[in-house]
Parts: C-alpha cells; structure tokens; sequence
C-alpha cells in the first residue's frame, strides 16, 4: 500500500489520536524507538537522538522489568488475543498515549503496546510486537503477530515484521519461507484452481471478471491460481431458487468442463449459496470463502465435501436484511470475519478493503 | 446514513406501490435500478422480485423503454412467471450482448423453475 508522503510527522502523544497514514507511520517510529529505550540500545538511541526530540518520544526506564500480560491486559479491559482482534477506539490510542506521556512507566507503556497489539493497521501491530518483546512476560504471542504481519498486503509491513522476526526467532520457519526464491511451481500457496463465484444481480458486472477489480487484486495478492480465462464462471445472477439450483448444477459442470477438481471457491452473496447447493448435489471443494454470505438453512455445505470455510461480512448489511437471510453462520465448521463496517453488502468485496483488513491473512491458505 | 435514507425511501415506496397501488412508487423502484449505489440496485430489485407478478407489468414497461435492461430481464427471469417467456425471447437477439446474455439467463432460469415440482 503506497503511504502518502510523510513531510512532517506527528509527534507523541498526539499521533495515536489520528488515522491518517502520517499518524500510522509516526506511531510505528514511536512505538519502534521506545524498542529502543526498553532494550537500551544506547547506540541506536544516540543515532536517533533528533528523530526522538521531533517525535517527542518520553524517556522510558524500565529497569529490565517484564510486566505481566495479565496486568496490562486487565488495565486495558481486553480479551487475551485469540481468534477475533479487539477493535479499540482511535481516542482509546490516544488516552493511553498520554497516560504514558504523563507517567512512563512500565505498566503505562506495556498497557500501550497491549493495545497496539490490537491496533487496526498491521504496520503498528508489528512494530508494537517487536518492541514489547522485550517488556512482556508472555513474549512468545508476538511472533505469531509478526509471522501474520510477514503476510500483510503492505510492503512497508512485510519487511518490518520479517526484519523483526529476523531478530527476534531467526530460526523461524516463515523466514526461510520468505528467502526461498519464488517459483512458478511455489507461487501461491495450494495446488487448487481458485474460482470466483458472483452473486444475484451480479452475472453483468466487471469486479469479478478477468481484469475486474476484485479479480485483479485476488489474483495478484492472494490467489495467483485464480482461474483467468475469459471463459470464467458466471450463472444468471437470478434472485429466486430455481435460478440458485439451475446455477449450482451449472458450476459442477463447469468445473467438468474445465478439468478442475476441489476448487478454491471464493464466492459473494448467494454465490455462496449456489457453492453450498453444490455441494450438497456431490461437489467437493477445497477451501470456501462466503463473502456477505446470506444465512438460509436450505443452504448449507456439505461439510464432508468441502474444505475450511470462512464467512467474512460486514455489521447489519442491509442488502441481507432484505432478502431475508441470516448473518451468522451458527456452525462452529464456518470461521467468522466480522469487518467493523456497517450495512453495505458489496464492502466485502472490494479491493480496499481487502487491502486495508489484510483479509488475504485471514482466508485458508 | 445516505444509503439508510435511500433503502428506507425504497421500502416506503413499495408499501405505497402494495397497499394502495401508486403507479408512481412502484416507478421508484423500477428508476432504483439504475442507481449508481449498488446495495439500492440490489435491494430494488429484491424488493420487485418479492412483489412477484404484481411488479410485472411496470418490468415489462420499463424493458420497452431499455431501462436498465440486462437486470430488468434478470428481475423478470427470477419472478420466474412463463407468461413473460415471449416478451423475453424478443431480446435473445438484441445487439447488446449484455442484453442477449440476460435475456437468455433469464429464459433458462423460468423453464428451469418450471420443470421444478
């Protein structure tokens, strides 16, 4: 993701107030630079000295002390990072910033980093995991935060959290991942054929053709085994069952067609209906992808046929609420991606927003 | 919110288009299908759609004056009503593929449902 050009940084606390990429990328120095004051790295923190002073990063003694997750986890009112990330108010960021300003001390800047852990924007998730390594009592969490991040959509973040991975567990499995040099038989990250399924109303439109918006950036972010011929899938787009059933007998023969066996499906809205239908008439898949996926119970996989399924969706999608479907999928066997975006049922598939969630991270590889 | 206000202003039509027969809040609709937001095109055309062969006429209107064709087909083809098959057919030949594609979705769709029990 290209930043804007960062002519003047916001310096602490002040930076954690805003969302602006200029905040983002002054939160990461800041966060990185008292890194340095926990590790005291004095040589670094020579070498800094004028980055520090415009940043106005408050100088922090930990006195080598680790404090303990469950402190700073209960000072900040969160869960233990697990599964689903805690979004936390952009003046949550801010009240903490200048309780550390006020009173650095460690529990004050651990309570910091704990949120930035939770941070949405992955540049400052990996930068606050790199620098509370050393400050924490339960450090082994923040590889797996850093390993996540090697895999954002933003260049600026792979190489911050590779470099702190580097550091941190350079016998990481994922380093060597990243110094294999890229092959056309190791590019992408399955054998499957991915496959994009629209949705009703959709068979007229470009996102998720060949050259599509959506479909460029799967393609290039995500899946590059994304199926991309002119010929790609596409049924009637009609809103009933019968359109549904005719479209899911369609997809099978298809994929006959086209010699594709236990696709990666990625489909939007009752796409992903026509996929579960599929399934249920003796299609096997490998991994499924609904996005805004309806909820009916006439529409639901056959599990034994298909892969891991994820659900990503937005809050109360109105398109959804029309139809008449659920939102939740109530089968533990479906993971799901609530994105903190409200009503609009085509969100999920829009490249933006896969980019600004890093929603390639949180599908099946 | 200006998305919430527009569903909200599709909704308050078609209950006037139902309940008391406003020719004009059923054409809302029908123009709601060319809207430049996607979720007020969907949910237009959902809401048509569950109308049944009530919405049929001011579809079969609209398809006259080519207003937003290739989903105005789609709409009919998923109400599924064979009695449109004719009007229908009349586009499998159009010179828009976009149309020609839709219409003979649309066709599929109806004697794919109809076959159904």
């Amino acid at each position: 993701m290209p930043y804007r050009m960062v002519t003047k940084p916001i310096p602490f606390p002040r930076a954690f107030g805003a969302a602006s990429d200029a905040a983002t990328l002054s939160q990461a120095a800041i966060l990185l630079i008292m890194g340095l004051e926990i590790r005291r790295d004095r040589a670094m923190l020579t070498h800094h000295r004028s980055a520090m002073r415009t940043l106005r990063v408050p100088p922090i003694n930990t006195r080598g002390r680790r404090v303990r997750m469950d402190d700073a986890e209960s000072r900040l009112g969160v869960y233990p990072l697990g599964a689903e990330r805690q979004v936390l108010p952009v003046r949550r960021y801010r009240r903490l910033a200048e309780d550390c300003r006020k009173q650095p001390n460690p529990l004050a800047v651990a309570t910091l980093m704990e949120a930035c852990l939770r941070h949405p924007h992955d540049l400052v998730r990996a930068a606050a995991a790199i620098s509370y390594f050393a400050l924490t009592s339960e450090p082994r969490r923040l590889i797996r935060i850093l390993e996540d991040c090697t895999r954002s959509d933003d260049e600026l973040t792979r190489e911050v959290a590779a470099t702190g991975l580097a550091k941190l567990a350079p016998e990481h499995p994922r380093l060597l991942e990243l110094a294999r040099p890229p092959s056309p038989q190791t590019q992408g990250s399955s054998t499957h054929t991915s496959v994009l399924v629209h949705g009703t109303w959709a068979a007229d439109e470009q996102w998720w053709k060949p050259a599509g918006d959506f479909h460029a950036y799967l393609l290039n972010n995500c899946r590059p085994d994304l199926y991309a011929n002119a010929d790609a899938f596409s049924w009637s787009g009609a809103y009933s069952e019968s359109g549904r059933a005719l479209a899911a007998t369609e997809l099978q023969a298809w994929l006959g067609a086209h010699g594709i066996q236990d696709p990666y499906l990625l489909t939007h809205s009752h796409g992903g209906s026509v996929v579960m239908l599929a399934t249920q008439n003796g299609l096997n898949t490998g991994p499924l992808v609904l996005m805004s996926c309806p909820v009916h119970s006439i529409y639901v996989p056959d599990f034994s046929r298909t892969g891991p399924i994820v659900s990503i969706r937005v809050k109360l999608d109105l398109v959804i609420l029309v139809d008449g479907g659920g939102q939740k999928f109530t089968d533990p066997r479906i993971t799901e991606r609530i994105l903190p975006i409200w009503f609009d049922h085509f969100a999920s598939h829009s490249p933006s927003v896969w980019q600004r969630y890093n929603l390639c991270s949180k599908i099946p590889p | 919110m200006r998305l919430l206000f527009g569903v909200i202003r599709l909704f308050i039509c078609w209950f006037l288009w139902l309940i008391f027969g406003f020719p004009s809040a059923g054409r809302v609709l029908i123009d709601a299908l060319s809207s430049p937001d996607k979720n007020i095109r969907s949910i237009a055309a959902m809401l048509l759609v569950k109308s049944g062969k009530r919405a049929e006429p001011l579809l079969l209107e609209a398809t006259t004056r080519r207003e937003s064709l290739p989903l105005v087909l789609t709409v009919l083809g998923s109400i599924g009503d064979p009695a449109v098959i004719p009007h229908v057919q009349q586009f499998t030949e159009d010179e828009n593929p976009s149309v020609t594609h839709a219409a003979r979705e649309a066709l599929k769709v109806i004697q794919f449902g109809a076959k159904r029990p």
